[in-house]
């Protein structure tokens, strides 16, 4: 299967022909198109947006300006000053937990995450309930690597303020039900903050039609630059967040002892913003919707269906998640009981091929899975059936040399 | 069109054995096959756990001292193939010596895994197996799998 965007589109990978990138999950390479809009950024656009009078710094708050709305597009928010710049998924959670969390979650209420949480939400959320004295809850998973919707059930009441889940696992690459998630919290008066950093670069994503309060992904993994993400939330919501972090740009009128702030986005995007990476994260969703998303996930189904079926084919092979293609993105997560995924990803990289090993910064997951690494290949609109060949002849020479290291 | 000159030929699966048999050379692969000292002390000592957060391995090893001498020790892993080969290894050539000559070979190593093959001065058969580590110099990723075990192995010794 050729690839459904030209390996030509990204740099790196033609200035390295051999190599078999494979850890998209993790972050994505960038296509010239994003790295030529942030140089146009910088070589033609370039002042602080939102200060001079001058017609350069009105031009670059334009670029900063059109880049919020081109991105609100492409995840089908209708409301763009609710798209909010952050620094990526993680510094989005922070602030759903920092400004709203703080503000509405008190002793005797409970925040709900589910044990397929990233860190970035699993870690941010327990120490809300921390701070605040809620009590931390946990929905539980199937052995197939889905959300137990009668787990999460019972996790739920009238004290649940917070409901917090991916979209998408990265590490098991599980599509999550979300319509189905979302008015079970509903049900109970439960807000719900969803992770989308594994699904906005190969699912179409419509915020308003999920029916979620919040949704956080970041620039990087979508082929933008790094640095750079998006918080989307509903006005209602957003209005009572506090703002938590402080400075320019997000005054109204400052007093001697009384400050009141700005209005949506830029209450929440104090100082200076990242104007340029801001235009580059835009261009990376043009180039995809270029591409057309539709397009983008049957590509990747063909890719992960072949993973699933090669990696099957290995004794004594445990793969994680679903089994099915269509119930996950491009990710599958593997591990062998006699090869652990770090010498396997060391002899993968003798082959040219990248894949992540690690515990993806779900450790929760891990000990649930009863492992403390697993392996994890990903493949994005570049990939080709050529890389996913080059994985599976690696994973066979790791095989081979343990397994004559392992014959007693 | 011929590809430009500076574009690195595609890797053989000759050339791929050659490079990773050696971080996998057989002694290494021996260590993980049948690792020595693998388990639990039956007499009761303390045991020092260390975890590497960046990949979630666990490390766990326990020292039996006899005054200045290590009488024995053991060591429990959940843990890739370099970290559980280097626990069998550095406790195969510490056991029976004194604490200040594990302490030594714990700096050889750790030297070792840092300076460029042939160039650590370091006397190989002073370590025994340990010198199979060299080759992790070549890999700046895995040297933090040799240093949980050292630093597992020192702060087991600095406990009294």
């Amino acid at each position: 299967m050729t690839a459904l965007a030209p390996r030509s589109d990204f740099p790196l990978l033609a200035n390295d022909p051999a190599l078999r990138y494979l850890d998209s999950a993790a972050t994505a390479q960038k296509p010239q198109a994003v790295l030529d809009a942030v140089e146009h950024f910088y070589t033609h656009d370039n002042a602080n947006p939102h200060r001079g009078a001058y017609a350069l710094s009105a031009r670059a708050t334009e670029r900063y300006h059109d880049a919020r709305a081109t991105i609100a597009r492409f995840i089908g928010a209708q409301d763009a000053d609710c798209t909010l710049f952050v620094r990526g998924t993680t510094e989005a959670m922070n602030l759903v937990a920092y400004g709203w969390g703080d503000r509405h979650i008190g002793a005797g209420d409970a925040i709900v995450v589910t044990a397929m949480d990233h860190h970035a939400s699993f870690v941010t959320f327990q120490q809300l309930a921390a701070r605040t004295g809620a009590e931390f809850r946990i929905a539980e998973l199937t052995d197939d690597g889905r959300i137990d919707m009668t787990s999460l059930a019972s996790v739920l009441d009238a004290r649940v303020k917070l409901v917090a889940f991916p979209h998408v696992s990265n590490a098991l690459g599980t599509i999550n039900p979300v319509d189905q998630i979302v008015s079970m919290a509903h049900a109970v008066g439960a807000i719900v903050v969803c992770d989308g950093a594994q699904a906005v670069p190969h699912l179409s994503v419509d915020v308003e039609a999920l029916g979620v309060d919040f949704y956080a992904f970041s620039g990087h993994k979508v082929g933008g630059p790094m640095g750079i993400g998006i918080l989307w939330g509903r006005r209602a919501l957003l209005e009572q967040t506090s703002a938590w972090q402080f400075g320019g740009d997000m005054i109204d009128i400052v007093g001697d002892q009384v400050t009141t702030f700005n209005s949506l986005p830029h209450r929440f995007e104090a100082g200076t913003p990242n104007a340029a990476d801001a235009v580059g994260l835009a261009a990376a969703c043009d180039y995809l919707t270029g591409l057309g998303m539709d397009r983008v996930r049957a590509h990747e189904v063909a890719l992960t269906a072949t993973m699933l079926e090669s990696l099957q084919a290995f004794e004594g092979v445990r793969i994680f998640g679903p089994m099915n293609a269509t119930d996950r993105s491009g990710v599958v997560s593997f591990a062998f009981e006699d090869v652990h995924a770090h010498d396997l990803a060391t002899i993968l990289d003798e082959h040219g091929v990248c894949v992540r090993a690690g515990h993806h910064c779900a450790q929760p997951l891990m000990r649930r899975l009863g492992v403390s690494a697993t392996a994890r290949a990903s493949v994005w609109v570049h990939s080709t059936s050529e890389d996913v060949a080059a994985l599976v002849a690696g994973v066979q020479h790791a095989r081979t040399m343990f397994a004559d290291a392992t014959a007693r | 069109m011929p590809p430009p000159a500076d574009v690195p030929p595609p890797v053989t699966v000759a050339s791929v054995d050659i490079a990773a048999a050696s971080l996998y050379q057989e002694i290494i692969l021996t260590h993980y096959r049948s690792p020595r000292h693998k388990g639990v002390l039956s007499v009761a000592s303390p045991a020092t756990e260390h975890r590497n957060p960046l990949c979630g391995d666990v490390l766990s090893i326990q020292v039996l001292r006899d005054g200045d001498t290590i009488a024995d020790a053991a060591f429990t892993a959940q843990a890739c193939s370099i970290t559980q080969a280097t626990a069998s290894m550095l406790l195969s050539r510490v056991i029976g010596g004194t604490v200040p000559d594990a302490r030594a070979v714990i700096a050889q190593v750790e030297r070792l895994i840092e300076t460029p093959l042939g160039e650590s001065g370091i006397d190989g058969a002073d370590l025994g197996d340990l010198r199979a580590l060299a080759s992790v110099v070549r890999f700046p990723a895995r040297r933090a799998c040799v240093r949980l075990v050292t630093l597992a192995m020192t702060e087991a010794l600095a406990t009294p």
